[in-house]
């Protein structure tokens, strides 16, 4: 069995529509400073560094890591980077933990950021599409949730219904309101929701993630020291990740197989049998109001059709049973190749005891998702207050 | 730390231009080699690391079109936007942290899809750097120089390295370059940022490369010979040029000396039996022979002129031809182990270097030799 | 098989994307002293004392932060350099030209920028750098450094 790894010191950065004030290697040194401070650590003990941003397009330079990587601490230190898609930031995570786990390292950093701002994303976007088969009439992300949304709404009506996708956007952007990082906090209405403006059917302008520069960073360390760098670290318990083919049509967006099977094996790691009981939060990758429908059922957190019915009974709901998205998700905050390891930081922090005003209560075991791609990458990672 | 090995590997004949075959099919083709030469099946794979550029393919998430033709799909994958031995670096945690007994590593690049040097030059970052144009090839210049005036080595020493290289490369199948070159030759070919001659860069090369990894275990059950791995280090140097202190493999030495460490060798000209190098530059070679410790800082071109890197010298490196018969952008550190995998385990066919037992493969990364890896390896 | 291409096909197809990156208030002042004032500016590094040129808020070796500024050369002593005989896109001037590395007066770092292709510029000389009249706050503000007249 492998070492144990726990996190032990997290850091994020506020998340906004522009951060003019910083370069991208500044913007991953803030999220990392941060990090190392929470972890209580002299910089020097960190012996290893994980980068996770999305595509390099978006930022318009090739090999980011060795750039940014020179702001992140002392020169000489190995420097990884994980680059896919929207999973780049969990990927980082996960990667940093097997540094860990397999006794190569004892303490390492992993830093993930985006900055959109500095580029063209509704254009840079198309180029993850295939030049033979799609980027002629790829067009961003919203059109492929679009389409994911519509399969999934089409098969399940009508138990699952369009205003279930507005419920979740107005229990996470609420959400937000108690989390001092997110960049879009609104006490709105499933009318709200409901009202503005077409973007893809049948997602409209509040069921969105906005675009966002931002950076976030976490410490991991092995069972040693991590006793004693955290009162409380939050254990990797399990982990799953699975990809599949890219082309959409292969894929079955509404109950993605990349999904499915990334749960399974966290929680056949983390010896896990009935989800929703044992497990207290889950931080979820919802870039769409519709997708945390979508994964709540694909994580097995409930059966399939019954998305709707989780966010409408409260279920999900700050105080409900089994709280989804306390952060306010992505829907609140979308740096991309940061997303995936904000919800491993925000599940992190919830067994931590360390979540601040969002907090809830006797947090054992948490669950973080992301997804990236054509819908084609899921890792799922699980993290408990006790080895 | 669970053992790993190296247990099977294949790469593509490199070649100007894999025209008449998509990225797709080559990975498709490759990866089934790879599994075929240790007897496994994609099924026995446990994950795949894999490493790509956007960049170079012209795609954002460059490995996603290709997973199925890796044989990722449902799949635990990852990748790693570096070399191919940073990928099995990766897949070396995922093996020796226990929780996965086999691993697949895929690395490529069709470098004849897209201009090179453009694509190095948008590694510049973008305010001091880029807008003065700075390529690898001018970096590399500007590192060679820097070398050979501080050391006083003799400017044609670096074109001796080609020589001994394009000679090694005749004999390697898979090599792009599978034809001589003499010193007059070499000396006498255009220079595309002084002091670099365009005999002493690296060709532009279509290709890739797949390595099975294993666990103890497995390794011992497939009936072939694992290579060991035995040392890692990987280290990344500050990111200016004018912050590095260019005449040396600073990022080469540390990584050396952490994979030294960890496989118990305090000397390694006698304790390796062979070596293969990223040399994208000629006279990244002679520097690389002092950042490994073969030789006192300065002393490359003594080693070299010697006939100690030779194929017939006490510790020959690249026997393969090197990066300068074949860089597969992407692939060529992963080439250096599958090279560095077939020499220990006596598979090396015309290149192999008899009783070869200990090896060590090296990459390196960005601009100047910034960052490096290194593998040891042994039977 | 029936339908399959007996020629090499190619698809081409070209990326071109703009960015405007944001430069960070280090890396800001440099370029605006550059435009403003026709001064290059160091950073020295708070925890190792190293003067950075140009300038960065974090230091690259240790880790620390910039504390202060420095104002560095003009004069600066060439520490290698590199010819470029034919031109690219994307070049800063035409070729042939040379990229230095060149150390200022001040500075603990050497600065990458250009020389015209003078065969006086080499390892060892003494350059001082001269500006456009027009500057626009970039590095290429600069528009090369030249040997120092003796």
């Amino acid at each position: 069995m492998a070492r144990a790894a726990a996190v032990v010191g997290t850091g994020q950065t506020r998340y906004a529509n522009r951060r003019d004030d910083v370069n991208i290697p500044e913007l991953a040194r803030e999220a990392a400073s941060r990090a190392i401070e929470d972890a209580g650590i002299d910089p020097r003990d960190i012996e290893a560094v994980v980068i996770g941003s999305g595509p390099e397009v978006f930022e318009g330079v090739n090999r980011p890591d060795l750039w940014v990587g020179s702001a992140l601490g002392q020169a000489g230190r190995p420097v990884t980077r994980i680059q896919t898609g929207g999973t780049s930031g969990a990927g980082a995570t996960i990667a940093a933990f097997y540094h860990v786990a397999s006794g190569l390292h004892d303490v390492v950093l992993a830093v993930s950021y985006e900055k959109l701002s500095d580029g063209i994303p509704s254009y840079s976007f198309s180029t993850l599409s295939d030049p033979f088969w799609d980027r002629g009439f790829s067009s961003g992300a919203a059109p492929l949730v679009g389409l994911q949304s519509c399969q999934y709404l089409a098969r399940h009506a009508p138990k699952v219904r369009e205003d279930h996708g507005a419920m979740v956007a107005v229990k996470n952007r609420k959400n937000a309101m108690r989390n001092p990082y997110a960049q879009l906090q609104m006490e709105i209405t499933v009318d709200d929701v409901m009202n503005s403006s077409p973007v893809a059917s049948p997602i409209k302008a509040l069921d969105c993630c906005p675009l966002s520069d931002g950076a976030a960073a976490l410490v991991i360390a092995e069972e040693r020291r991590a006793k004693k760098m955290a009162s409380r670290p939050a254990w990797f318990a399990g982990l799953g990740a699975c990809s599949e083919s890219p082309y959409a049509p292969n894929i079955d967006m509404a109950y993605p197989e990349s999904c499915v099977r990334a749960a399974q094996l966290a929680y056949q790691m983390a010896w896990i049998y009935d989800p929703v009981r044992e497990l207290d939060v889950a931080e979820i990758f919802e870039a769409f109001s519709f997708q945390e429908l979508i994964w709540t059922e694909a994580l097995g957190l409930c059966n399939p059709g019954e998305g709707g019915r989780m966010v409408e009974s409260g279920v999900t709901a700050m105080e409900g049973e089994f709280p989804i998205n306390p952060s306010g998700g992505v829907l609140s905050a979308n740096p991309i190749g940061a997303s995936g390891m904000i919800r491993q930081i925000e599940a992190a922090m919830q067994v931590m005891g360390k979540a601040g005003a969002h907090q809830l209560p006797g947090v054992r075991k948490s669950l973080a998702h992301s997804w990236g791609g054509v819908v084609q990458f899921s890792t799922v990672t699980i993290f408990a207050g006790e080895l | 730390m669970e053992e790993v090995a190296v247990v099977g590997w294949a790469q593509t004949r490199h070649e100007r231009s894999k025209t008449g075959q998509t990225c797709q099919k080559m990975l498709y083709d490759l990866v089934n080699t790879a599994l075929q030469s240790c007897s496994m099946t994609i099924r026995d794979i446990d994950t795949v690391i894999d490493a790509g550029s956007d960049f170079l393919d012209g795609r954002g998430l460059s490995n996603a079109l290709n997973l199925d033709a890796m044989g990722a799909h449902s799949k635990v994958e990852s990748k790693v936007a570096g070399d191919g031995l940073e990928a099995a670096i990766y897949a070396f945690m995922k093996v020796a942290s226990g929780m996965f007994s086999s691993a697949l590593v895929v690395a490529y690049g069709k470098s004849s899809e897209s201009s090179i040097r453009r694509q190095t030059r948008a590694g510049a970052e973008p305010f001091y750097a880029r807008p003065l144009g700075i390529d690898a090839v001018a970096a590399g210049a500007l590192q060679e120089n820097a070398y050979l005036h501080h050391y006083g080595i003799d400017t044609s020493a670096p074109a001796r390295v080609a020589v001994k290289n394009r000679a090694a490369g005749t004999a390697n199948p898979y090599a792009q370059l599978r034809s001589e070159v003499t010193l007059a030759e070499v000396l006498g070919s255009p220079e595309l940022v002084s002091p670099i001659r365009r005999l002493e860069a690296c060709p532009v090369t279509d290709g890739a490369c797949a390595v099975v990894l294993a666990d103890g275990p497995m390794s011992r059950s497939l009936g072939v010979h694992p290579a060991w791995i035995r040392g890692i280090g990987h280290s990344q140097d500050a990111y200016s040029l004018g912050s590095r202190e260019l005449h040396k493999a600073v990022s080469a030495k540390l990584a050396a000396r952490r994979a030294y460490d960890m496989a118990s060798i305090t000397d390694p000209h006698s304790e390796l039996d062979v070596i293969e190098v990223s040399e994208f530059y000629a006279y990244q070679e002679l520097m690389l022979y002092e950042a490994l410790g073969l030789c006192a800082e300065g002393d490359g071109a003594l080693l070299l002129d010697a006939g100690a890197t030779a194929h017939d010298g006490q510790t020959p490196v690249n026997p393969s031809g090197g990066a300068l018969c074949a860089n597969p952008l992407v692939a060529t550190g992963l080439v250096r182990l599958a090279e560095s995998a077939a020499q220990v385990s006596n598979r090396g066919g015309n290149v192999q270097i008899d009783g070869a037992r200990r090896a060590l493969a090296h990459s390196g990364g960005g601009f100047a030799m910034q960052s490096a890896a290194c593998v040891i390896l042994e039977r | 098989m029936e339908n399959a291409s007996e020629e090499h096909e190619f698809l081409d197809s070209e990326i071109r994307c703009s960015y405007a990156w944001s430069t960070g208030e280090i890396v800001g002042g440099f370029l605006e002293a550059l435009r403003d004032r026709g001064v290059i500016l160091g950073a020295e590094c708070g925890g190792c004392g190293s003067v950075f040129v140009p300038p960065q808020s974090y230091c690259e070796q240790c880790g620390g932060a910039m504390k202060d500024w420095r104002e560095v050369g003009p004069r600066g002593v060439v520490l290698s350099w590199a010819r470029v005989p034919e031109q690219f896109e994307g070049a800063p001037l035409e070729a042939p030209f040379r990229y230095v590395l060149v150390r200022l007066a001040g500075a603990d770092t050497s600065m990458l920028h250009v020389t015209p292709d003078d065969e006086r510029v080499k390892t060892g000389v003494t350059v001082v750098p001269e500006f456009k009249e027009r500057r626009t706050g970039a590095i290429t503000d600069i528009r090369w450094f030249v040997p120092e007249e003796q």
